[in-house]
């Protein structure tokens, strides 16, 4: 497919899709902290985040033209991260692809903050995503119901629940 | 105190912070050894052996296994420059087994206090498709784990029935018929994939890959299926139990040995071409940069051997006078096809 540029009218309105090897390192490191947040192991993320990917590829002419790629990739992840079946396959998959002596760079968090995220891993589902989209991802309500596929009422409801709980199992005061 | 949208808010900036590019350390080989080294070049070399076995390893009754955590094992691994992998370690012992089992326990695997749970098996993963609900990639790990017990298609069966995975909704109708099914994949989706990665493909595969199970909900003859799946996963009627079972075997006999050796970095790469020679053409060999110690892993879906490790071809490269670029070779995506 190619396009005819006249420079002397400014740019183009129109612009080639992104190459996948331009989105994949591009998104890989937000891909994998998602992932492990929602998660929880460094080698079920990676695993996750490589599935994830695979996906994208495979249907990468549609998903190039999307309006919003990076949240779809992040719904991907997001939903194969909280799915029983796939981390339990992940979690097997990893054994044999990194095993305990196989040390690849993996950032450190502080003890603090595994621990936070420990504690957002236990809430439900949805409440999960929600929190790690918002929070981590640093995605408005709108951004949210985007990403999941559900209304902005049901992001709040599960940002308020989520929020509630936490709160309990920190032991802090919910911010307004 | 901190309130609560602080305290994720900070957790969060963190989190991002320390996952960013610019976070990353050059990668470079290091002289460190890993006192566990061997741990991921068993396990892996576990599945990736098993096609490629010697027949005379299968036979019951045949040479019996050195006892484990022999010296001699380990440093014929750890003090060899070309690695001749013993063929006795790949015959699984009693105490394979509850090596595995103890270490899974050791490690607070998850579900490890479930009634009757043992450590899932790599090569006893499979695909469970239905008709109108989602499928589920699993394993097939929910009977025993011991020597006498291979995996059989009851096995597979039981593990896309109703109940055994959230593969099928409540709502839909169960199904009366099965099919078990031989899938694979095309393989140069995976060659990308992981390129794109950082990889580098060190021997492409030639020959179609083995292949794994896939159980359908119907009654079919898996040829003519066209599946709606991602990726693609092509299927004929050939699977051999027989094969997976032969992986499933040697995967026990690596873990379980596994516990006692080290590995020297520098041996990866031998490793992996000795585990890669043993399976023909059929794997895609893969060096993976950015490990430090030796290991070797695999994923059996994609009969694909990687390893990662200092690497004299490695150093090599890093060494030069002319600092010639490491960069593994990517290549563009084709196109999906329809």
């Amino acid at each position: 497919m190619s396009i005819d540029v006249d420079e002397s009218a400014g740019p183009p309105v129109w612009s080639p899709p992104e190459p996948f090897d331009h989105f994949m390192p591009r998104m890989r490191h937000r891909v994998l902290r998602l992932a492990y947040v929602t998660s929880g192991s460094r080698a079920t993320a990676e695993d996750l985040a490589q599935e994830a990917f695979l996906a994208a590829w495979r249907d990468w002419e549609r998903v190039a033209r999307m309006e919003n790629p990076e949240g779809w990739i992040l719904r991907v992840v997001a939903n194969k991260s909280v799915s029983h079946v796939r981390r339990r396959v992940a979690e097997v998959k990893a054994v044999a692809r990194h095993g305990p002596g196989l040390e690849t760079y993996w950032p450190q968090l502080s003890a603090e903050t595994e621990w936070l995220w420990h504690q957002v891993r236990r809430l439900p589902r949805r409440q999960l995503q929600v929190i790690a989209l918002h929070y981590l991802e640093e995605m408005t309500v709108l951004e949210i119901a985007d990403v999941l596929g559900c209304s902005k009422e049901s992001v709040h409801t599960h940002m308020r629940r989520a929020r509630s709980t936490l709160a309990v199992w920190i032991g802090t005061g919910e911010s307004s | 105190m901190n309130d609560l949208d602080t305290i994720l808010r900070e957790a969060s900036a963190e989190t991002r912070s320390a996952f960013s590019p610019v976070s990353e350390p050059e990668v470079r080989p290091a002289r460190a050894r890993s006192p566990r080294g061997l741990t991921a070049a068993l396990a892996g070399a576990a599945v990736v052996l098993g096609l490629g076995l010697p027949a005379l390893l299968l036979q019951p009754g045949g040479q019996s296994p050195p006892p484990l955590g022999s010296e001699v094992t380990t440093t014929s691994l750890a003090s060899s420059s070309t690695v001749a992998l013993d063929p006795s370690w790949l015959v699984p012992t009693v105490a394979d087994v509850e090596a595995i089992i103890a270490d899974a326990e050791a490690a607070g695997a998850p579900d490890v206090l479930s009634p009757g749970w043992r450590p899932p098996l790599v090569s006893e993963g499979l695909w469970c498709l239905y008709r109108d609900s989602p499928g589920a990639a699993t394993v097939a790990s929910n009977g025993p784990l011991d020597l006498d017990h291979p995996l059989t298609v009851d096995d597979l069966l039981a593990e896309c029935a109703p109940g055994n995975n959230d593969g099928l909704s409540d709502t839909t109708p169960i199904p009366t018929e099965f099919t078990v099914c031989r899938g694979t994949f095309e393989e140069s989706v995976y060659k990308t994939m992981w390129t794109s990665d950082g990889s580098e493909i060190v021997e492409r595969a030639t020959a179609p890959v083995a292949g794994f199970p896939v159980v359908l909900g119907w009654a079919s003859d898996c040829t003519s299926e066209d599946l709606a799946t991602n990726p693609v996963v092509r299927l004929s009627a050939d699977l051999e139990l027989g094969a997976v079972n032969k992986i499933r075997s040697i995967e026990i006999a690596l873990r379980g040995h596994e516990l006692h050796g080290t590995c020297p970095a520098q041996d990866a790469e031998t490793l992996a071409r000795s585990v890669h020679q043993e399976f023909g053409t059929s794997w895609t060999l893969l060096q993976r940069p950015g490990t430090a110690w030796c290991g070797l892993w695999i994923d059996p879906e994609w009969a694909v051997i990687s390893f990662g490790g200092e690497t004299a071809a490695a150093e090599e490269r890093l060494g030069s006078e002319d600092g010639s670029s490491t960069s593994p070779q990517t290549s563009p995506p084709t196109a999906p096809t329809g």
